[in-house]
This record gives C-alpha cells, structure tokens and sequence, in this order.
C-alpha cells in the first residue's frame, strides 16, 4: 500500500461520508501504473456529489481513458473537514483512482461550471502543493488548464489557468495530448515550449502570451497577443456531429447518493429559442441533435452497463428536441418492462411539455416546473422569452386536469427595464395560476393542497449575451425587489423562494471583470473563502475587503451599463456568434421586439453556422443535409 | 425463488453505508440481469433484506442477504452471475435456495462475533485490559450513552454480552480482542461502544481502531 492510501485509509474514519474520497466506483478507470503513460487529472470544484453528477467531465473522462498511453483520474474539492484532516496529516490532494498526489500528473484540467466555483480552484492547488499562480510552476509541476462555460471570459482566472479550452472538449483535448507527446520528447524542454505548440491550436488560449491594457482612469482597454503564435482572437470550437462524438456508456455508478443520481443521456446540444440573458444559449450553438437511434442504443447500454433505473433526457430545452414524443416512446417500450423511468428535467411552457410529463409519470405525481422568466408581456418580449400568459395558463390548466398540484414558476428580477408593474405581473400571474386551480379542479376531485411556488434569481449580466452590456441592479434593490414578492406572495396555496442577492454581485463581478479580477479572487482565497456557491459559507465580508484592497470597486463590474462602443475584457474571445447579431439583438430588445426560434423560422443570421460543415442539426435539417 | 447469499465486505467499502450497499446489490442484480421480484405499487421496491445492518467504517467476512428472484435459476449460475457484476470489496462467497416460508433473516439472527483490533498511545498491558474487561462484566447494570441527533438514550449494555476475549499481540502497542454479542430483533451494541466505554474506564489513548464482523450467527 503506498504511504498516501496508508495515511487517507487513517483519516477516513474520521471525516463525514468518507466514501466520497474512496473511488473504485463501477465503471471508473483502475488508473495506471505504467510510467510511460500521459497521466490527466480531471478535476471539479466541488464536493464530489456535485462533480460526479457532470456530464461534460464523464465525457471526457471516458474518453481519455480509451486513448492509448492515456490515463485519465478524477479528483474533487475536498469537503471542509476532509481538507483539515489532509493538511493536518500532510495528505496531499491525491487522484480517487490511484491515490496518487495531483501534483504528478502532467495535466491538470478544471472544469469551469460557475464562478462562485474559482476558491475552490485555488484551494485545490494550494492542497496539491502547486504553485498558485502560473508563472510560479516549473517543469516539475502540471499544466494546469480549463474549459467549460465560465471560461468564456478566462480573464478573472488569467493569473492562474496555463491555458484554456474553449469550446466542446472532446477534439481539442486530444489534439493537446498529441502536442504533448511530441513536447516531452523533446531534449531540452520549457514549460513556455509546450504554451508555443498549444496556442497555435484552434480554441486554445495562453493568457500568458496576452497583456491587458488599462487607462490612466482604470477603464479596460484591450487585450493583445505578446507573440506571434497567439492569435488576436481564439475562437470555440464546436463539435458538428454528435452521432460521431464520444458518450460514456459505461456509465460511472457512484456508491453514495449524488445530486443528479441517472443517467443523463444528451438528446442535443445547443439552443436557438435565443433567450437574451441566457449565455448557454449562445455558448453551445448551433443545435446538434443525435439521432433517434443512436440515442436509443446509447441508452439502453448505458442501462445495461450501470443497472441505474432512471434515465434523464438531459439537454438545454429537452422537450426541443424533434421528435421528442415518439423517442420517449420508444425508449419507454423497452424501459418501462425493465423497471426503469425516464424522466424530463426541464419543461417548455406549452401543453405538449405536460402531455410528455403525463406519459412520463403514470402514478408518481411530483412537482412540475415553468420558467416564464418575467411577469409581463411587455418584458417577456425585452427577454425574448416567447411565452405569452395565456400559454402559462393553458399549460397549468393542463397539468391540474391531468392531476398536478404542486408547480413551481421561475422568474427573473432584475432583469433590464424591470418596473414595480413587473413585480406586480409576478405576482398576478401567480394569483391566476391559483385562481385557473379552483376553475379547473372541482373541490371532490382535489387530491391534496394545491402548492405554488415562486422562485426568483437575480439577472447577472453574462458576458457574450445581448445583455452582457446591461448593468445588475444594486444589492438594496434587489432586496427592495425580494421584500416586495415576500409581501405580497402570502396565501395558502402561494409560497416565495429567492437567491441570496450577495452570491449574485459576486458571480455577477467575476464574470464581466478583467485581468485584475484575478487578485480579488487571490486575497478572497487568502482571507479563508471557500465553496461560496453554499450560502452558508459564502463570507460577503472578505470579498469586499478583498475587493478594496484591491482598490477594485465591484459595482464598476457588475452595476455599470456599459457602452456597445467599449471595449469588453473578453473580446478576444469569439463563440462564433457574432457581436454584431449581439448588438442588434441588444437593440430589438430595447424597442421591445422579439427575434424568432431560426429552426421555425429562416435565419437569423447569429453567425455561427457556415452553412458548410457548421450548421443547425436537427431531424429536420439532417433530412435536408445530403 | 428464495436465494440466500453469503458475503464479505472489504477494504475502501467498509467506508460505505448500510443504505449505500443496499442500492449497490439492486444495481448489481440488475447488471447481472437477474430478476429480483418486487414489492409494492406505486413505488416497487426489490424484495432483498439483510440479516443485519453493518456499522460504516467496519469491514466483514460473515454477511448475509436473501433475495426474491422471479425465475429459478441454479444457485451457482446466480453466483457467478453476480459476482461478475459486483465491485470489487464484496465477495459473494455462498449462494443457496432455502424455502421461501422460512421467516426473514433479520428476525432468526442471533448474536454475532466481532473482532476489534487497535493501537495505543501508552504501551498496551493485556492483563490489565483483561482486568478492566472482568470488572465490566462482572455487573449488572452497565451504561452507555447514545446521542443521536435529536435525542440521548440509555442502554445497558451487559445483556447483549455473550463474551469478550482479549487476544494476545506481538506488537506492545496494540490491543485486540473478540467480542461474542447478542444480535437480531431485540437490538444490539456496538463492539466500538464498548471499547469506548474500556477506553475512557481505563483512561488509555486510543489511535486507531479497526472493527471486523467474523460471523452472524442465525437460528
């Protein structure tokens, strides 16, 4: 037994759910024991229920570990008293796999999920004994790189990330392993030697080989290559055909209950219902279904394989998906004789989504969820969030007929524009939902309480959306905003949720700030912060003493309209949506008009299909592809 | 068919729960394609009990589990089955049919043997360990306290002792012993409790404890 498995198998007694940190799950890789092999550490920023419940890194992990001479492990943040034991009894941050300390990998990948996720980044380094910051790391230590959503504005992580990966993982990673290969046989190696052969890689960004320039007022001005190998703008890459991409069906089966405890088998990627505030939707354009038959083979390996009994269609707007009803039957043919369910995350607002609800969940009726998003028509159509109160109602009247009593809606607050009448539409289409129950539901037939509940978050202005130029409301409006709902959301059938306005100023600070972002984070890290995104230990305070140490002040991040003219910290960075469709979306919005779904209707001219090997995928287009 | 299995759990997975390895049999029987039959209605559940719920952090070689299945399949056929599917730390080391009137393991389980093997700070005296263990057990009445999240109980634990034999070791700082307890529907205590309760009698420091189920006896 190695003397880190000797000295985790003493601490594991005496930490909460040890079995997070144990691995050995059915389906995880044996990790290798052969030296000659690339050995990858992925890794997630959070307590481990949350990070096996990730697609995106099953994915990659899965495929890595088919590649020859490959070895991917897994690692996760390490719950507060598991770090204590570990940094008591000199544990270093070590691989689930092997027990083998982060430190040796060649390559350590973060995911970038949510940037209330980035002191957990840190603290993981500073757990491997990996130098922090970049420029610190030598030969001896792992290039430590990232991909994922957030990372679409790398720059508040710029200090720390060797290189980022922009876009679908799934090509480039294995382009970076090929260079890699080559790089480590080379005589005389530099770390900076790798950095040259990564950045002329397509989607690839080096932060070192770029420098940020600033005004003498401290206005960010632009970001330019340092070198002729770093391109002026990195570009995402897509992945056109799912059919041909990698799908872990050997599906990894946790011991212990996770956060999303399924399969979830992806229908499709990307979005076109081109919702304004929604940066999923412009990050994984365009759509890209896989077929009805490979996502039925898919499945019933990944069944077969795991012995799960609930599968998740899980896609951005699942019920998108075309031909949505006749794959739900046909996967139920097979499934349902088996015992296993298959279940639908999200649900459009229409009364097809309910219908597809309904032959989802014959006896079981849990709570059904809508997102309206905002109480008016005159901000849905701002939003563009294409949902009208008469399909609310419709669809809720729907869903009491078929026996539901407990929804959910979700809203917005914050959102551009937003008015008390706002407010108040929130509220009336709240008490209309209520009042469509007693209409529909004669009292005999009424089985239990009906239960609404209103769930607001606060708009963050994400970058590469058309509201990325729209400020965030200040905190005490937003709790002007949340006192407001909580008054007037009282009643027996009315219940209010909300998000904590201080986890949206952060998220909101980081993911519009620059270069110097990545201090704050630093100092934030130092003074103790940690796992922020659980309201519990979200400590307020230390940000914004981090922040004025700094001599930042957030609300130039997160509460400032900024101009179209401006200059943004992550120009350097293209989807492959144009800003150009960003600022004129931007502009209908404002005029109140609403752009179309461009699968129903023609284009719309968002820049990211070519028309050639990029384009909209789905069963309709395929049928027109030749 | 009513199939009895015997099975052992070890290394990292004494780490996982009791409830955790309940859902790791249903997956692995269903991996395996064996028809569990089922329970209930609105919610099915398989019909899988275990003799005894094994404390986390305790490894076993005497577990026992008997399970439902719909079709008859030889009982060798269903082992191997299995254990093809099962991760590795549980072995299924014996699977058999038994009639399917006989009641419940849970209800026919009887006591069960345990041993406890730790180190200690001070060097450890075997015959003043063995002493403090007579003394125990020499009353009638001896208490422990349960807290549990919401309320603190009382137990008596000297009914449920059937034996405890203090074992020589070769090392100075290291105790071990073997605990004989009463099991099954009328409760039971934990041999960490009772080395608890010696530790704190004897005012000894105790590193690290390490608890293995060597047997269940059933009727």
């Amino acid at each position: 037994m190695s003397i880190y498995r000797k000295k985790l198998h003493e601490v594991l007694p005496q930490v909460e759910k040890p079995a997070r940190y144990i691995g050995g799950e059915w389906n995880s890789s044996k990790g290798s024991q052969s030296e000659a092999s690339i050995k990858i550490a992925l890794a997630f920023p959070e307590v481990y229920e949350v990070g096996m419940s990730h697609l995106g890194l099953r994915i990659l992990y899965g495929l890595l570990n088919q590649r020859k001479g490959t070895t991917a492990e897994r690692v996760y943040a390490p719950w507060p008293d598991m770090e204590e034991k570990m940094r008591q009894e000199g544990l270093p941050l070590f691989s689930l796999e092997s027990v083998t300390p982060i430190k040796e990998f060649d390559i350590l990948g973060f995911t970038f999920q949510y940037e209330l996720t980035y002191t957990n980044i840190l603290n993981m380094l500073n757990l491997s004994g990996i130098p922090i910051k970049s420029e610190e790391r030598t030969l001896e230590h792992p290039f430590v790189i990232a991909g994922g959503p957030t990372a679409f504005n790398p720059e508040p992580m710029s200090a720390f990330i060797d290189f980022f990966v922009l876009g679908d993982g799934e090509e480039v990673i294995i382009e970076v392993l090929d260079l890699y290969e080559q790089w480590n046989q080379e005589k005389e190696k530099s770390r900076q030697g790798f950095l040259m052969k990564v950045a002329e890689v397509p989607g690839i960004y080096v932060p070192s080989f770029y420098k940020s320039r600033y005004s003498p007022e401290g206005d960010f001005l632009e970001t330019v290559p340092l070198m002729e190998v770093a391109p002026p703008i990195v570009t995402r890459r897509v992945v056109q055909d799912l059919n041909e991409a990698y799908f872990p069906v050997q599906w990894m089966v946790p011991y212990i209950r996770i956060v999303h405890d399924r399969i979830m088998l992806e229908l499709f990627r990307g979005c076109t219902r081109g919702c304004r505030f929604c940066q999923a939707g412009v990050l994984y354009r365009p759509r890209r279904e896989r077929t009805p038959e490979k996502l039925k083979d898919l499945c019933f390996q990944a069944v077969d394989h795991s012995g799960y009994d609930e599968v998740s269609l899980s896609s951005l707007s699942s019920s998108d998906y075309s031909g949505v009803e006749h794959l739900i039957e046909e996967l139920q043919q097979q499934l349902q004789p088996r015992g296993v369910k298959v279940m639908l995350p999200s649900l459009r607002v229409d009364s097809f989504s309910v219908r597809l609800a309904q032959t989802l969940q014959e006896v079981k009726k849990s709570g059904l969820t809508f997102a309206p998003e905002a109480g008016t028509q005159r901000l849905r159509d701002i939003i563009n969030k294409n949902v009208t109160e008469e399909d609310l109602l419709n669809t809720v009247t729907e869903a009491f007929k078929a026996g539901w009593n407990s929804i959910k809606l979700y809203f917005m607050i914050g959102l551009p524009s937003e008015k008390d009448e706002d407010l108040e539409g929130i509220v009336q289409l709240a008490k209309k939902v209520v009042q469509r129950f007693k209409e529909t539901v004669e009292e005999k037939n009424r089985a239990g309480r009906l239960s609404i509940t209103v769930s607001t978050s606060t708009f963050v202005p994400k970058p590469h959306t058309p509201f990325q130029w729209e400020p965030q409301i200040s905190m005490e409006e937003v709790k002007r905003k949340q006192k407001f709902l909580k008054e007037k959301l009282k009643g027996r059938n009315l219940s209010y949720s909300w998000h904590e306005p201080e986890a949206s100023l952060i998220e909101a600070v980081i993911c519009r700030g620059d270069r110097r972002i990545s201090e704050v984070i630093f100092k934030a890290w130092q003074m103790g912060c940690k796992f922020d995104s659980w309201s519990e230990k979200l400590e307020y305070q230390k940000w914004m003493q981090s922040f004025s140490l700094c001599g930042l002040n957030p609300e130039t991040f997160a509460c400032r309209r900024i101009d179209t003219e401006e200059a943004l910290p992550w120009d350097h960075i293209h989807t492959g949506v144009t800003k150009k469709f960003l600022i004129r979306e931007y502009e209908r919005s404002m005029e109140g008009r609403t752009t179309p779904d461009c699968r129903e209707n023609h284009c719309q001219g968002c820049g990211i299909c070519n028309f050639e090997g990029l384009k909209d995928m789905g069963g309709s287009a395929i049928e027109t592809s030749v | 068919m009513k199939l009895q299995f015997k099975f052992s759990k070890e290394g990292s997975l004494r780490f996982i729960s009791h409830l955790d390895l309940q859902q790791l049999f249903i997956r692995a029987f269903r991996r395996a394609k064996l028809p569990v039959a089922v329970k209930g209605g609105f919610s099915p559940q398989p019909k899988m009990s275990f003799a005894s719920a094994l404390p986390l952090g305790y490894t076993s070689s005497g577990e026992y589990l008997e399970v439902e299945l719909t079709e008859d399949l030889p009982p060798r056929e269903v082992k191997e089955r299995l254990a093809a599917q099962i991760p590795e730390g549980i072995y299924v080391n014996q699977v058999e049919e038994v009639p399917s009137e006989k009641p419940s393991l849970m209800s026919r389980l009887v006591s069960a043997l345990y041993l406890i093997t730790f180190t200690t700070v001070q060097p450890f005296d075997r015959n003043v360990f063995e002493d403090a263990v007579k003394e125990v057990l020499q009353n009638e009445e001896v208490i422990i306290v349960r807290r549990s999240k919401k309320k603190v109980k009382q137990l008596n634990i000297i009914p449920y002792i059937l034996n405890i034999e203090v074992l020589p070791t070769n090392n100075q700082f290291r105790g071990e012993m073997r605990l004989h307890l009463k099991s099954g529907p009328g409760g039971s205590v934990k041999p960490t409790e009772i080395l608890n309760l010696l530790e704190k009698q004897n005012s000894m420091e105790i590193l690290e404890r390490k608890a293995h189920r060597e047997a269940l006896f059933i009727e």
